[in-house]
């Protein structure tokens, strides 16, 4: 049912579970969690990646029982046929929309620190056109891509290490300054830049191998970006007083922004450079998880043929994001749509299908 | 195509290379800026033209600098910052909000105060043969080698400038025939700038900091009744190796007391009382530099408290570890920090001594 050619490995798993996960939130990720948690922000990363652990889990178990479905034909086998389809439509919208978003907050940065004369659509044509010319090939050529881009987060870490040269620990500490309670709601916050492990439920049939070793290469693609995004704001909160922090919104480019070597003058420019590869990665992702369900209803399974309006359609979002309150409406509706269509509506699909199972039996 | 919008070209572009802020008779802000001009062939070497302006904020100044120059004024290659006495004792964040704002601004330039007017080290154009901006930018990194200046830019003081429970210190310039002299270094408290360190004192400052640089060189006089003679002699020496304890500890009555620990290794670099090969001397010699480092330093710690200086930033230990009495102190920090009690206490020990005794 399958084809050959859309098949990966579960090593090219684990390496899209990380790709789709690395976006744009990155960078202003420091800056929000120590809005709440203070000095124990870092702590709060680790506590959403448990979390994330979580979820994780049960989007397995639910794919598991339909080893050769994506969630676009294993919706309706649950709910039947109309309502299926309907929930199906959905997840399009929110997949398209986290997309749109992450569209648009890539833009927002690209214009703040770089490219500051360039329009917004001439910045977004550019950007969408890099990322259709991945997202029309089959999985397997987008697992490649990913594999190889992923080698641009150890490039990430690399460039941060240099702002070790001119850190103060004892800015974090009282490291519970804010209270566990507090620590525990910057969790939440850093729950949605960790957004992208989705994916298993589209990609799940196309991964070879028994569905244990599956479950392993999501959580150690989750855990390595967990620890990734938690040294991220480990270094940040060591760099920057508590003072600076709220006035500095990408904190991660902010500390860079002042290093220089002899032949390279703006390291902020590099680690921009490298970043844009890795958002570019997380937005294909996106696009592949809408575009798998467009084809499917529309197109005969063939996803290529939706990815140019799908496009579209992110271009429009992210056009419209540029006034900030309808970005703020986006982000809103992102929120609910993470926890009723990531969390809850597969907790509830996973508890239907085990009853279902057992009547039968 | 993003170049189409964003494209900047350098033969368009004048360069700041420093950038001076004094504060002007009228309560403006006088700005002078060295602009460098590369030359069209390679035979002729660089000028600088030095452009004095007022305006109300820093970007006005420059605006009203570019208006008097060809081509556009850009401020991505600065190297050094600096500000005129009177203008530092004002606030200094308002100076420099916009390199911190602007995305394109140089955040690693090397900034500091300088007695008198920022313009007048400026309107020098050349120290010898080397052009202004340069000479002060190699010079103050140089002394940074020496400790006798902290490594500060830009960057580095906007963690410090914003926490309230730490003070930074700038490299203090000044002028001296022609040349510039950097010795010492300007205490700044909160935004504004209290007071001077002297050349000694702001190594020990350092030292007691922790950041020594590449070498740390002290003179003193030395005054040890040996036999039958007086010799009154100087000796130098370099401090090879410090370690630093520093512990902050709260004692009855919520006194704040600081114990300082350091451990020097020094190397005695000029002597000429050559007596070293004594182990008794050099026991003596241990114990008198033990007590005059432990004297300079107290002295440097009290003038950083009259300056209300909080440059070794008990405050952020207070809020890191000891948050509940922060929060006694937190209001009025600025008198609370003159009452802490400092309890430096240095030990030289002389391992090294040149090639001969």
């Amino acid at each position: 049912m399958i084809p050959e050619k859309s098949r990966i490995s579960q090593g090219q798993f684990m390496f899209i579970v990380v790709q789709a996960q690395v976006g744009v939130g990155i960078l202003s990720l420091p800056n929000k969690v120590q809005a709440i948690a203070k000095g124990g922000g870092w702590i709060s990363v680790l506590i959403a990646g448990l979390v994330i652990q979580v979820i994780i889990l049960i989007l397995w178990a639910l794919c598991k029982q339909f080893p050769s479905d994506t969630i676009y034909s294993f919706l309706p086998k649950i709910t039947g046929k109309f309502l299926g389809n309907l929930l199906c439509f959905a997840y399009i919208g929110y997949f398209l929309l986290s997309g749109g978003t992450v569209l648009a907050k890539f833009a927002d940065v690209i214009e703040r620190w770089v490219l500051q004369e360039t329009p917004r659509w001439a910045l977004l044509i550019l950007t969408l056109l890099t990322c259709m010319y991945l997202a029309i090939e089959n999985l397997r050529v987008i697992a490649r891509l990913f594999v190889i881009s992923s080698l641009t987060i150890i490039v990430m870490v690399v460039l941060t290490l240099m702002g070790y040269v001119n850190v103060n620990f004892s800015y974090i500490f009282p490291i519970t300054e804010a209270g566990w309670g507090k620590i525990v709601k910057g969790a939440t916050e850093a729950l949605f830049p960790l957004v992208g492990y989705e994916i298993i439920l589209v990609i799940y049939p196309f991964i070879e191998g028994k569905s244990g070793g599956k479950l392993k290469a999501a959580s150690l693609g989750n855990m390595m970006i967990t620890l990734f995004y938690a040294f991220e704001v480990f270094t940040c909160l060591i760099i920057f007083s508590p003072a600076v922090m709220p006035q500095v919104s990408e904190p991660l480019l902010y500390m860079l922004k002042g290093f220089s070597f002899q032949l390279i003058q703006r390291i902020d420019l590099i680690f921009l450079s490298v970043w844009v590869f890795v958002v570019s990665t997380a937005m294909v992702s996106w696009i592949y998880m809408a575009t798998v369900g467009l084809g499917r209803f529309f197109h005969r399974g063939e996803h290529k043929k939706a990815v140019p309006y799908a496009m579209f359609i992110l271009f429009i979002l992210a056009m419209m994001a540029q006034d900030p309150s309808i970005s703020d409406f986006f982000d809103r509706m992102l929120r609910i749509g993470h926890y009723t269509f990531v969390v809850g509506l597969p907790l509830i699909l996973l508890c239907f299908t085990y009853l279902i199972r057992k009547r039968r039996t | 195509m993003t170049g189409c919008w964003d494209q900047d070209l350098l033969k368009n572009a004048r360069l700041i290379y420093g950038e001076g802020f004094d504060l002007a008779p009228n309560g403006k802000l006088l700005s002078t800026f060295v602009i460098r001009d590369v030359p069209a062939s390679e035979q002729q070497s660089p000028k600088n033209d030095i452009i004095f302006t007022e305006g109300n904020t820093t970007r006005e100044a420059r605006d009203n600098a570019d208006d008097q120059i060809s081509r556009h004024l850009r401020a991505y290659k600065n190297r050094i910052i600096l500000i005129g006495e009177e203008m530092a004792k004002q606030d200094l964040y308002p100076i420099l909000d916009i390199f911190y704002r602007d995305p394109k601004s140089a955040l690693n330039a090397r900034i500091g105060v300088t007695k008198g007017k920022a313009a007048d080290i400026f309107s020098l154009k050349k120290v010898g043969n080397v052009l202004i901006a340069e000479e002060i930018d190699e010079l103050i990194k140089s002394k940074e080698e020496t400790t006798t200046v902290p490594k500060v830019t830009a960057e580095k003081i906007y963690p410090i400038m914003m926490d309230p429970g730490e003070d930074f210190v700038l490299p203090y310039l000044v002028e001296k025939g022609g040349r510039v002299d950097v010795s010492s270094v300007a205490m700044f408290h909160n935004h504004q700038f209290t007071g001077i360190l002297r050349p000694d004192e702001s190594i020990m400052y350092l030292l007691l900091k922790d950041k020594k640089g590449k070498a740390a060189r002290f003179t003193r006089k030395i005054n040890i009744r040996n036999g039958h003679q007086n010799s009154y002699d100087f000796l130098t020496f370099n401090v090879a190796k410090s370690e630093q304890k520093m512990k902050v500890l709260i004692q009855p009555g919520n006194q704040v007391t600081v114990k300082l620990d350091l451990k020097w290794k020094v190397n005695i670099i000029e002597y000429p009382k050559d007596r070293l090969n004594e182990k008794k001397m050099v026991a003596q010699l241990n114990k008198y530099l033990s007590k005059e480092m432990t004297d300079l330093a107290k002295d440097t710690l009290r003038k950083m408290q009259k300056a209300r200086c909080d440059g070794l930033g008990i405050g952020r230990q207070l809020m890191a570890f000891h948050p509940s009495i922060w929060k006694t102190q937190k209001e009025g920090w600025d008198s609370n920090y003159q009452k802490v009690h400092f309890a430096p206490v240095i030990q030289v020990e002389i391992t090294k001594n040149g090639i001969i005794n």
